[in-house]
């Protein structure tokens, strides 16, 4: 069985494929001007090609469904439903916060807690999610949602990128970015199977900011006939 | 060779299969307009979220009727350029992953360029050159000289807003809906066209460049002036005037597009005249084109209704003739193109 991942909701692409039980490799790309994101199909190949896989062997496609960049989302979304097109195969779509939580599992074996992820979405906003970490896999305990205002409070103060300053509080800040390893470790997590549909859908959370401002405009007008 | 045509430059997701670059086997078209209609034009992150969403259901949907394999596919074409960046992305993407899971060729194909070709695409033969087109849509006004497929000369471009988007912005003025090609085209026809007086821009010299900006201010000016007479809270426009407006308006596009296209025609002594884009659907400007060319004594090629608007059958019969150009994956996606580069 082998099983291939995406993950572009990020700066740092990655693609992960999964040769058998144990056996992984991975290609990473920071999207900038000479890695656009027309590239993600080309860095596959090159991927696949390295560990000499057949295109037609690939039995599973995992995909980053967001939430992150909207482009970068799209990215992934379009090419996994291609290949899910394609070969005939399903695709696993993961929120990215669940990606960063497995990734923390990973990286730490000993850990067995309630973890709450945080992913910066600019404008002052976070996405947000709560799982429980056990030994083999990740709980989700709440889905993500976007927190308008967040408020840290306690006597370390109030800066957020402090990190270990936030330690008594359980609120370590982290480099962790979601990745397609961690896609592939969830591809075989017994809890996120019902994540397998025919074509992944995209996690924006955030609507379109024109969405927001017509929004915004309807309440303002029916504010002011009241 | 059957090409698999893919479209997804601004608001229509498109598929469609054509074989050898004119016999339509199939295809399906989304158009978003009324996930717009409330913003009065196309959303650029809406547009690319109903791309990604409906693009594979649309080509399942056309592989469950016409009943091929991925096999009898020789080629794939996506339009790459120009268009709403993030819009083409989503095309670019599916198509490149098509493309290496069936081992296929994918060729970027120019979305005017496409828009051209559609203009003759039905006939399944090609102008006599040299031609000149005008492209005419909610997002591009321009007058281009063909000397062949693929071997263009800008003659003229809009140096504000498109005329299509001159139409959109005019019925938002007058109440009306979107888009608003075939809403003022509707009311044009029971409208007065010498009603108002309203400006034919940059006629003065032998430019070929096109200005509607103005007009769209007059437009504003004549409904505010309206108001202004009438009472300064008042918001509504007898229809009687609309209707006036709207003819008068749609008489200025017509005229500054008829006199250019006959202005580009001397100018290129061309043996033919298209005229494509969304806006040659418009029934005011196909009747004046057919008089030029009756009086120009010059064939005039102008498309049905299904291919003025975006769709992939333009691209994926365009890509047939391009089919040499093919390689592995399509690396490179442009907002602004100019059709000549």
């Amino acid at each position: 069985m082998i099983r291939l991942a995406i993950s572009t909701s990020c700066s740092d692409n990655s693609v992960s494929v999964l040769l058998s039980d144990e056996q992984t490799d991975s290609l990473s790309y920071s999207r900038d001007a000479s890695y656009p994101r027309e590239q993600l199909v080309l860095k596959i190949a090159e991927l696949l090609q390295k560990n000499q896989v057949d295109k037609r062997h690939i039995t599973e496609i995992g995909v980053d469904e967001g939430p992150g960049s909207f482009t970068g989302i799209r990215t992934g979304v379009a090419t996994a439903n291609a290949f899910a097109l394609g070969l005939n195969i399903a695709v696993h779509g993961f929120s990215s916060l669940d990606l960063i939580a497995e990734q923390y599992r990973l990286s730490h074996p000993l850990f067995q807690d309630r973890l709450c992820v945080a992913l910066d979405a600019g404008r002052n906003q976070v996405y947000f999610a709560a799982y429980y970490v056990h030994p083999t896999h990740i709980e989700k305990i709440l889905s993500d949602v976007l927190l308008e205002s967040v408020l840290l409070a306690g006597k370390t103060g109030t800066d957020p990128l402090a990190g270990l300053k936030l330690d008594h509080l359980r609120l370590p800040y982290t480099p962790f970015q979601p990745n397609a390893l961690c896609c592939l470790h969830l591809m075989k997590n017994p809890y996120f199977k019902n994540q397998v549909k025919k074509y992944a859908v995209p996690n924006y959370i955030r609507a379109s900011d024109a969405e927001i401002f017509f929004s915004k405009k309807i309440i303002d007008q029916s504010g002011q006939s009241d | 060779m059957l090409v698999l045509g893919i479209e997804t430059s601004c608001d229509e997701t498109s598929v469609a299969l054509v074989e050898d670059g004119c016999r339509v086997l199939g295809v399906r078209t989304f158009s978003q307009v009324k996930s717009h209609e409330k913003y009065g034009g196309v959303v650029p992150e809406i547009a690319s979220r109903i791309h990604v969403n409906v693009l594979h259901y649309l080509l399942e949907d056309l592989f469950q009727e016409i009943k091929i394999k991925p096999d009898d596919i020789g080629l794939l074409a996506v339009a790459n350029r120009p268009g709403l960046i993030g819009s083409l992305l989503v095309g670019i993407s599916f198509a490149n992953g098509l493309a290496f899971c069936w081992n296929k060729p994918v060729v970027g194909i120019h979305h005017l360029e496409a828009h051209i070709y559609g203009a003759f695409m039905e006939e399944g033969k090609q102008p006599q050159y040299p031609s000149v087109a005008l492209i005419v849509s909610g997002g591009h006004t321009q007058l281009v000289q063909v000397d062949a497929l693929g071997e263009y000369t800008l003659l003229g471009n809009t140096l504000d807003d498109a005329a299509g988007e001159a139409f959109d912005k005019v019925a938002k003025i007058l109440g009306l809906s979107y888009p608003g090609g075939p809403v003022i085209d509707k009311y044009s026809q029971v409208g007065d066209p010498g009603a108002w007086s309203f400006p034919r821009a940059l006629l003065e010299d032998s430019s070929l460049a096109f200005s509607f900006s103005g007009l769209k201010t007059a437009v504003l000016y004549a409904v505010k002036g309206y108001g202004r007479k009438i009472s300064q809270t008042s918001s509504t426009i007898p229809e009687r005037m609309v209707k006036d407006i709207a003819a008068s308006f749609q008489r200025a596009v017509v005229d500054v597009l008829v006199i250019k296209m006959e202005r580009a025609l001397e100018k290129t002594r061309a043996r033919s005249m298209i005229v494509c884009g969304g806006v040659a659907a418009n029934s005011e400007l196909k009747s004046a084109m057919h008089a030029v060319s009756n009086r120009k004594n010059v064939p005039l090629f102008l498309p049905p209704l299904f291919l003025c608007t975006d769709n992939a059958l333009m691209v994926a019969g365009l890509g047939w003739h391009k089919r040499h150009q093919a390689t592995s994956f399509i690396l490179e996606t442009y907002s602004n193109s100019p059709i000549n580069k």
